[in-house]
């Protein structure tokens, strides 16, 4: 917060995360539930809810490695009480082990799973007609002619520009549907209305899944079209449900369209607004309830004479580059982040960039990799030497932490370097200059709580709503759209012509088998996200580097055995982008195809490269998200002057804090 | 008489490696050593599986689970018997344990241990940090060194720091002679295995597999050391019946335990703590 006050009194442009990273399969699945909060995945039921769930579909996430810290008892308590768990991974993960039934997709192949499951609970007339008729568009009239739907003023002098419209089979008339008009709406059918022809929005859907059986999606995806009929049929008839993504899908450049088709699939199956639904991996932001509610805190306009203030610019990461580039930023200052230098796509890019930059200031707690480039480097004090409030989207409580240790050595707290910098730049009174005082002004802001009991209590529970979706949803119509009339058309990598998205149309770029560069690079490269980071945090753990001690490529035996590589063997990851050297480790639980190495290394701890020298920082039209799994690569046996001393040398008693740099 | 044991549900158990690293903060285990380790059964690497990944369209037949080993604190211990010094010992609660001070480190003990439960300081022991961490004294070099149940947590009345820190709540701890407690009531219920029972150690670590338990039954708005009273057998099964769904998120597992039993079943010693 302070760093956006501080921003907006001198008009600086900060980062922002809409649009960027992990920003894509919410923005499909928004397309079509409308206006949700935030970029990323959509609400989700709160997780003490989920035990009421009888299908977990847990697509492209494993929850229990990535996303444990507080929802796997949530997800085990689902399970113990007879939920069917489904897991669609090309890996044989952690949650894989635990599922019912395992679907292990052929990455990049999401969408057409998706649209084969429609297809199945259309076609088994599976679906839920009394949701799609209250709360979706499925009844709404598509003329057949434009391809648009239906307006109240295209059959009535009286009616708007804005309702579409429906067929009322009892009275065999025309109504314009507001979000939750109750009628004996037709779903499926033709009608000819003062003589236009259309037919419903389910009927375009169906006519178009009916393009993706199970059995031609299971050739094109490697799965048995037996257990796709069984996923859709689990999700469909054993009650509520729901379908738990993670940001996997969103790594492929089209991730987008997944997320249509998942929001899509799941209105057909009418798992939206009962207990015991899910539709993302984490438990959200519990009703969005449990942040700090401070008002124009972080950009002051007039509230203060005394601060004179200009409004912020928040530029998405997809942009930051090409600013960077562009010379737009005489300085950069950052703080705990080791994005530029570590986390972002095409990594050297960014690091060509910062030339471009007079001075880069770099608060941080870590030597990271960032902070190797910056000009002036402050030591931040870390989290337990500073008192603060804390908000968390995986919990509903608001946390007040309490300094256990004073800062070492010249550490400094983030706040009192911006009430420093503040004051250099002339707004002396931008800041109270007392972190404690500064901290009690913000919550006497937010009429919920009381400075003493949350000082006090340390931990406030805050109000969150358990069920999701009971409302209206925030698209034109209030409803669920299945079909868009003005859909966003998408030209990118990978694609021959334009695409325009009026229903969700499976979209590849790189992991296309047609691709142009698939034959000199064989293989789909993703980097998971696993257990021992939080992004990159954590890499100078010494007690965790123990366990996980050097970056290691998954592969399958077959896939290394072509390649005349043997468990354990140094390999080199390249492609025209770049190259890294890592460790490889036989994973008969990996696709063949398909390697991994885990993300959140640092650059020093590869023998040589880094796993973002390989990626791309192209985006998509609707996800604007970088795609770090849409890479292409091959892998062949190190050179063997590589110095691979820092693992094989030494006396490997544990993770020496020497060569892992930490402290 | 109290018999302190350990049930860890391996379908709840998701390798997370949370209880390896929390016991060598608790117990000051030397770099390089661990006392606690989440073995992966199934391929050659931890998180790999066993089989081979089926071809497109065919059955899987790949398998993966995780079995946390430490100590196994068996009833017939063959490192007891072997010490010639008589350093590990049982104690009355039936937890084994070491007198460092005895020690002569000659890993007869490790040569009988099946369980490679017990790790040996070679060197002089390299903490991180340098000055050490936790609640126990480091050991010197030259001793043999292994998991204790955190008997100083246990003689607080508090479980050991690896059942309090397993996200999955896979870990229960408690007394094998009382049969009010969870770890009997897991036994009896559930389908259960010990590691190496041919060997006849009779180990106090029982493997759950099959059906999920509720787990860990702890569920309080309250840290262990913040309890006033420990409730009694009976009054624990009142509670079940109060056990509901009223929404509040500190109430929200009483659902996830048996008879709705709302905190472990150590016995208080006396309150403190550090949790």
């Amino acid at each position: 917060m302070a760093k956006s006050r501080l921003a907006s009194l001198f008009g600086g442009t900060t980062d922002g995360f809409f649009y960027g990273i992990d920003t894509n399969v919410g923005q499909g699945f928004h397309r079509v539930a409308g206006n949700l909060w935030g970029a990323f995945l959509p609400p989700t039921n709160a997780p003490t809810d989920w035990k009421n769930c009888r299908t977990i579909i847990a697509w492209g996430s494993d929850i229990l490695r990535s996303q444990f810290q507080m929802d796997s008892e949530h997800f085990l308590e689902a399970l113990r009480n007879g939920a069917k768990l489904v897991v669609v991974d090309p890996m044989y993960t952690t949650t894989a082990a635990k599922a019912d039934l395992w679907l292990p997709i052929e990455p990049g192949k999401d969408a057409y799973l998706a649209l084969a499951m429609m297809q199945v609970v259309l076609d088994e007339g599976l679906h839920d007609e009394e949701f799609l008729r209250a709360r979706t568009t499925a009844p709404a009239l598509v003329r057949t002619d434009t391809g648009e739907l239906l307006r109240a003023s295209d059959v009535s002098a009286a009616g708007d520009d804005e309702s579409v419209v429906a067929m009322n089979s009892e009275t065999n008339d025309v109504e314009a549907l507001a979000p939750e008009t109750d009628g004996s709406y037709a779903l499926l059918g033709e009608y000819t209305v003062d003589g236009i022809e259309t037919k419903t929005s389910l009927t375009v859907l169906k006519e178009h899944v009916d393009g993706y059986t199970p059995e031609d999606v299971a050739d094109v995806a490697d799965l048995n079209p037996d257990d796709v009929r069984t996923a859709a049929r689990w999700l469909a008839t054993r009650g509520p449900g729901g379908i738990l993504p993670s940001y996997g899908v969103g790594r492929y450049i089209y991730g987008h369209v997944f997320g249509q088709a998942y929001a899509i699939l799941m209105a057909l199956t009418g798992d939206y607004g009962n207990s015991g639904n899910i539709h993302n991996q984490h438990g959200n932001l519990w009703g969005g309830n449990q942040a700090l509610q401070v008002g124009d805190y972080t950009s002051p306009g007039t509230e203060s004479e005394s601060v004179s203030a200009s409004p912020t610019t928040g530029v998405g990461y997809k942009d930051v580059i090409s600013a960077i580039e562009d010379g737009q930023f005489d300085v950069i200052y950052a703080m705990e982040s080791n994005m530029l230098v570590n986390q972002f796509p095409d990594r050297k890019r960014w690091i060509e960039s910062l030339k471009n930059v007079d001075l880069i200031a770099w608060a941080d707690m870590h030597h990271t990799p960032s902070v190797q480039h910056a000009d002036l480097i402050l030591p931040a004090a870390h989290w337990f030497e500073k008192e603060d409030i804390v908000p968390s989207y995986s919990h509903p409580h608001i946390t007040y932490r309490h300094k256990v240790h004073d800062p070492l050595w010249e550490a400094k707290s983030d706040y009192w370097i911006m009430d420093k910098l503040a004051a250099h730049l002339g707004h002396e009174d931008a800041f109270l200059g007392d972190k404690h005082e500064e901290l009690r002004m913000l919550v006497d802001r937010d009429d919920r709580l009381d400075f003493e009991e949350l000082y006090e209590e340390g931990t406030v529970e805050m109000d969150y709503q358990t069920i999701m979706y009971q409302d209206e949803f925030g698209t034109e119509t209030g409803r669920l759209e299945l079909y868009d009339d003005a859909p966003p058309v998408e030209s990118g990598p990978g694609l021959d012509e334009e695409v325009s998205l009026e229903l969700p149309k499976p979209l590849e770029a790189r992991t296309d088998d047609d691709y142009e560069k698939s034959d000199k690079y064989p293989l789909v490269f993703m980097q998971k996200h696993g257990v021992f980071r939080i992004h990159s945090q954590y890499e100078m753990n010494s007690w965790v580097r123990e366990v996980n001690t050097e970056p290691q490529l998954d592969i399958n035996p077959k896939d290394a055995k072509t390649r005349g590589i043997d468990d354990g063997d140094y390999v080199r990851v390249h492609n025209d982008k770049g190259e890294m050297v890592v460790k490889a480790k036989y994973n008969d639980g990996i696709k063949p195809g398909l390697i991994n190495t885990d993300q959140g290394w640092w650059d020093r701890d590869y023998v040589r490269g880094h796993h973002n020298d390989l990626t791309d920082s192209e985006v998509a039209e609707v996800g604007r998200t970088f795609a770090f799994y849409d890479t292409r690569v091959e892998v062949e046996l190190a050179p063997d002057d590589v110095d691979t001393s820092n693992y094989t040398g030494g006396n490997p008693v544990g993770a020496n804090a020497e060569k892992t740099g930490g402290d | 008489m109290t018999k302190y044991g350990l049930v860890i549900d391996q379908e709840r158990c998701i390798g997370c490696h949370a209880c390896a690293v929390t016991c060598k903060q608790e117990n000051n285990v030397p770099m390089g050593q661990f006392w606690n380790r989440v073995l992966t059964e199934g391929g050659d690497h931890i998180d790999t599986p066993s089989g081979t990944f089926p071809d497109p369209g065919e059955a899987s037949t790949l398998d993966m689970a995780y079995q946390p080993t430490a100590c196994q604190h068996c009833e017939n211990a063959p490192c007891v018997k072997v010490c010639p010094v008589n350093a590990t010992y049982t104690r009355d609660d039936g937890i084994v344990e070491i007198d460092y001070d005895k020690c002569i480190g000659c890993r007869y003990c490790m040569a009988a241990c099946p369980y490679n439960a017990r790790v040996f300081n070679w060197d002089e022991p390299e903490q991180m940090p340098e000055e050490g961490t936790g609640d126990v004294p480091a050991r010197p070099q030259g001793v043999v060194e292994k998991c204790t149940f955190c008997s100083h947590r246990v003689e607080e009345g508090l479980d050991p720091a690896c059942v309090v820190n397993c996200p999955a709540d896979a870990r229960i701890f408690g007394d094998l002679d009382d049969e009010t407690s969870t770890v009997t009531k897991y036994i009896d219920r559930y389908e259960t295995d010990r590691l190496l029972e041919d060997r006849g150690t009779d180990p106090k670590t029982y493997y759950i597999s099959g059906e999920m338990s509720p787990g860990r039954p702890q569920r309080s708005e309250k840290l262990e050391s913040e309890l006033d009273e420990r409730p009694s057998a009976s009054n624990s099964d009142d509670d079940a019946d109060s056990g509901g769904d009223e929404g509040g998120y500190g109430d929200s597992g009483a659902s996830h335990s048996l008879d709705g039993d709302p905190m472990p079943h150590v016995p208080a010693v006396k309150q403190g703590g550090d949790d």
